[in-house]
């Protein structure tokens, strides 16, 4: 399969000194479903910021769709969308329908072609009531679906998620959770990290486990449950019980 | 789910709303120059009409006077100063203070004024969006030689959009602190110290975060911004506002 993301001996250091990164190497291509888990301060939101641009190399490289990080900006943030963990900051608009339109007006593309990029993003989200609404008046689970939206208006390759289902209830993560599915689905490469497995783990091709900036384990999902907790990861319940992985889905 | 502050975009079709927001701009700008040392009966017709528009803006007042009742003892400090240094009949006098009642008259005018210009300002942040702000601003610089307006509207509805921001953190700091007894230390310096630090440093935090995502959503200064459209309504509104300005001489 082709490679939509390549990360050559990266390397992050912080302005003062500390190592965020630590000579990663990784392939993901496209269309796959990969996880990235990992214990706080392990690196995982560093990496994704490099995936964006947000956060350019120390030393070593990312390729994006054939395309160097720091050689256009503007083109890798269009073909990598990033949702943040905390919604809230995210959210620009004062409407659910002018935040989704942000991007797009960002990219100046023509109005017509921006309202039917929004109507395309808000009927994939299921917010296409709330066009009208204050975003900050929506609920938890709605704001995280309206985040998706905006970076869906844009219409990248790549969707990356920073902790996806932090703060959300059973219902909502289940929505969320759906959502990515079917985006992957639909040929979105899905990038998510999170260090609650059991949520997605029966979704995802891959497993990357990132420690102290550094990759420590890349592999299929149920071949590394029982090193997890190592790690500072729950192993899931299949793995401790005995019993088929379950999808939050089914 | 939260609640907005009075200072925040709703969504809506009252008349403000209605309005062109370059319209509304100019409108805010000329009422509050119009109300430096006017009468008390100019300031009233005015104050009432606006508070009629912000009602059927949906904006409810009585929320509004509570986010702004720390603001009230500038004002009371200010009404203090005056009647205290202005000269003229004095009401009463006791130890050092001998307020007079031109000082008195020149405060509460003051105030009011004041307290004007922030409805005047509600009006326009309540019933225009970003966009729209940062559009009317770029129409108005555009005309001003040396002034890079896309820059500077930029700047200035990002300051708009981060106001409701700021007053949701204080609201939450202090709620916060309430909850850990703060009420307890009469100290009103210590208490304003301990809500201002946290609640600066939040807001900064808030501040960069912002900036990374209108980053990563490759924000620039030259986006496609919005097409704003005038309408028989905005000269109609033109000449009753114009009307109300010369009457200022007048009454």
């Amino acid at each position: 399969m082709t490679a939509i993301i390549e990360i050559q001996d990266l390397c992050h250091f912080f302005t003062d000194g500390t190592c965020g990164l630590d000579h990663i190497n990784l392939r993901i291509e496209q269309g796959s479903f990969v996880v990235i888990g990992g214990c706080n301060g392990s690196g995982k939101t560093t990496l994704l910021r490099h995936f964006n641009g947000l956060l350019l190399p120390t030393s070593g490289q990312v390729i994006i769709d054939g395309i160097p990080v720091e050689r256009d900006l503007q083109a890798i943030r269009q073909k990598v969308g990033m949702v943040f963990q905390d919604s809230d900051n995210q959210i620009v608009g004062e409407t659910v329908h002018d935040d989704v339109a942000f991007g797009p007006e960002n990219l100046g593309l023509e109005r017509q072609e921006i309202g039917r990029r929004v109507e395309e993003a808000l009927q994939i989200v299921s917010l296409s009531k709330q066009r009208d609404l204050h975003p900050h008046l929506l609920s938890g689970g709605q704001k995280r679906r309206l985040t998706i939206a905006s970076v869906l208006a844009m219409q990248p390759q790549v969707l990356v998620f920073d902790e996806p289902f932090s703060n959300l209830d059973y219902p909502s993560t289940k929505q969320v959770l759906q959502h990515i599915v079917s985006l992957q689905d639909k040929g979105h490469t899905i990038v998510l990290t999170t260090h609650e497995l059991e949520k997605v783990i029966a979704h995802c091709q891959r497993l990357i486990i990132m420690h102290q900036g550094r990759v420590a384990r890349d592999a299929t999902p149920a071949s590394l449950f029982n090193e997890l907790e190592q790690f500072g990861i729950r192993e899931p319940c299949c793995s401790r019980h005995g019993i088929p992985q379950e999808s939050w889905l089914s | 789910m939260a609640q907005l502050t009075s200072f925040s975009y709703r969504h809506g079709a009252s008349l403000l709303h209605q309005l062109d927001t370059r319209f509304k701009l100019l409108f805010m700008v000329l009422l509050s120059l119009a109300a430096i040392d006017t009468s008390f009966l100019w300031l009233s017709f005015v104050t009432l009409s606006v508070i009629l528009l912000l009602r059927d803006a949906g904006v409810n007042l009585r929320q509004t006077a509570k986010e702004l009742r720390f603001f009230s003892f500038f004002l009371l400090f200010v009404l203090a100063s005056r009647s205290l240094t202005t000269d003229g009949t004095t009401l009463f006098s006791w130890w050092i203070f001998a307020p007079t009642m031109q000082g008195l008259e020149e405060g509460v005018r003051f105030c009011w004024r004041i307290l004007l210009v922030i409805l005047l300002s509600l009006g326009f942040i309540v019933s225009s969006r970003t966009g729209e702000i940062k559009a009317s601003i770029e129409f108005y610089l555009a005309k001003v030689p040396f002034i890079p307006e896309k820059k500077v509207s930029t700047m200035l509805s990002l300051l708009l959009r981060f106001i409701p921001l700021i007053f949701t953190r204080i609201q939450q700091t202090i709620d916060a602190q309430k909850a850990r007894c703060i009420e307890a230390r009469k100290n009103p310096y210590y208490r304003l110290v301990k809500l201002t630090l946290p609640t600066m440093r939040r807001i900064f935090r808030d501040g960069e975060l912002l900036a990374v995502a209108m980053t990563s959503r490759c924000y620039n200064d030259n986006r496609t911004g919005l097409t704003l459209q005038s309408s028989t309504l905005d000269y109609i509104a033109w000449l009753v506002v114009g009307t109300v300005v010369i009457l200022r001489w007048f009454i």
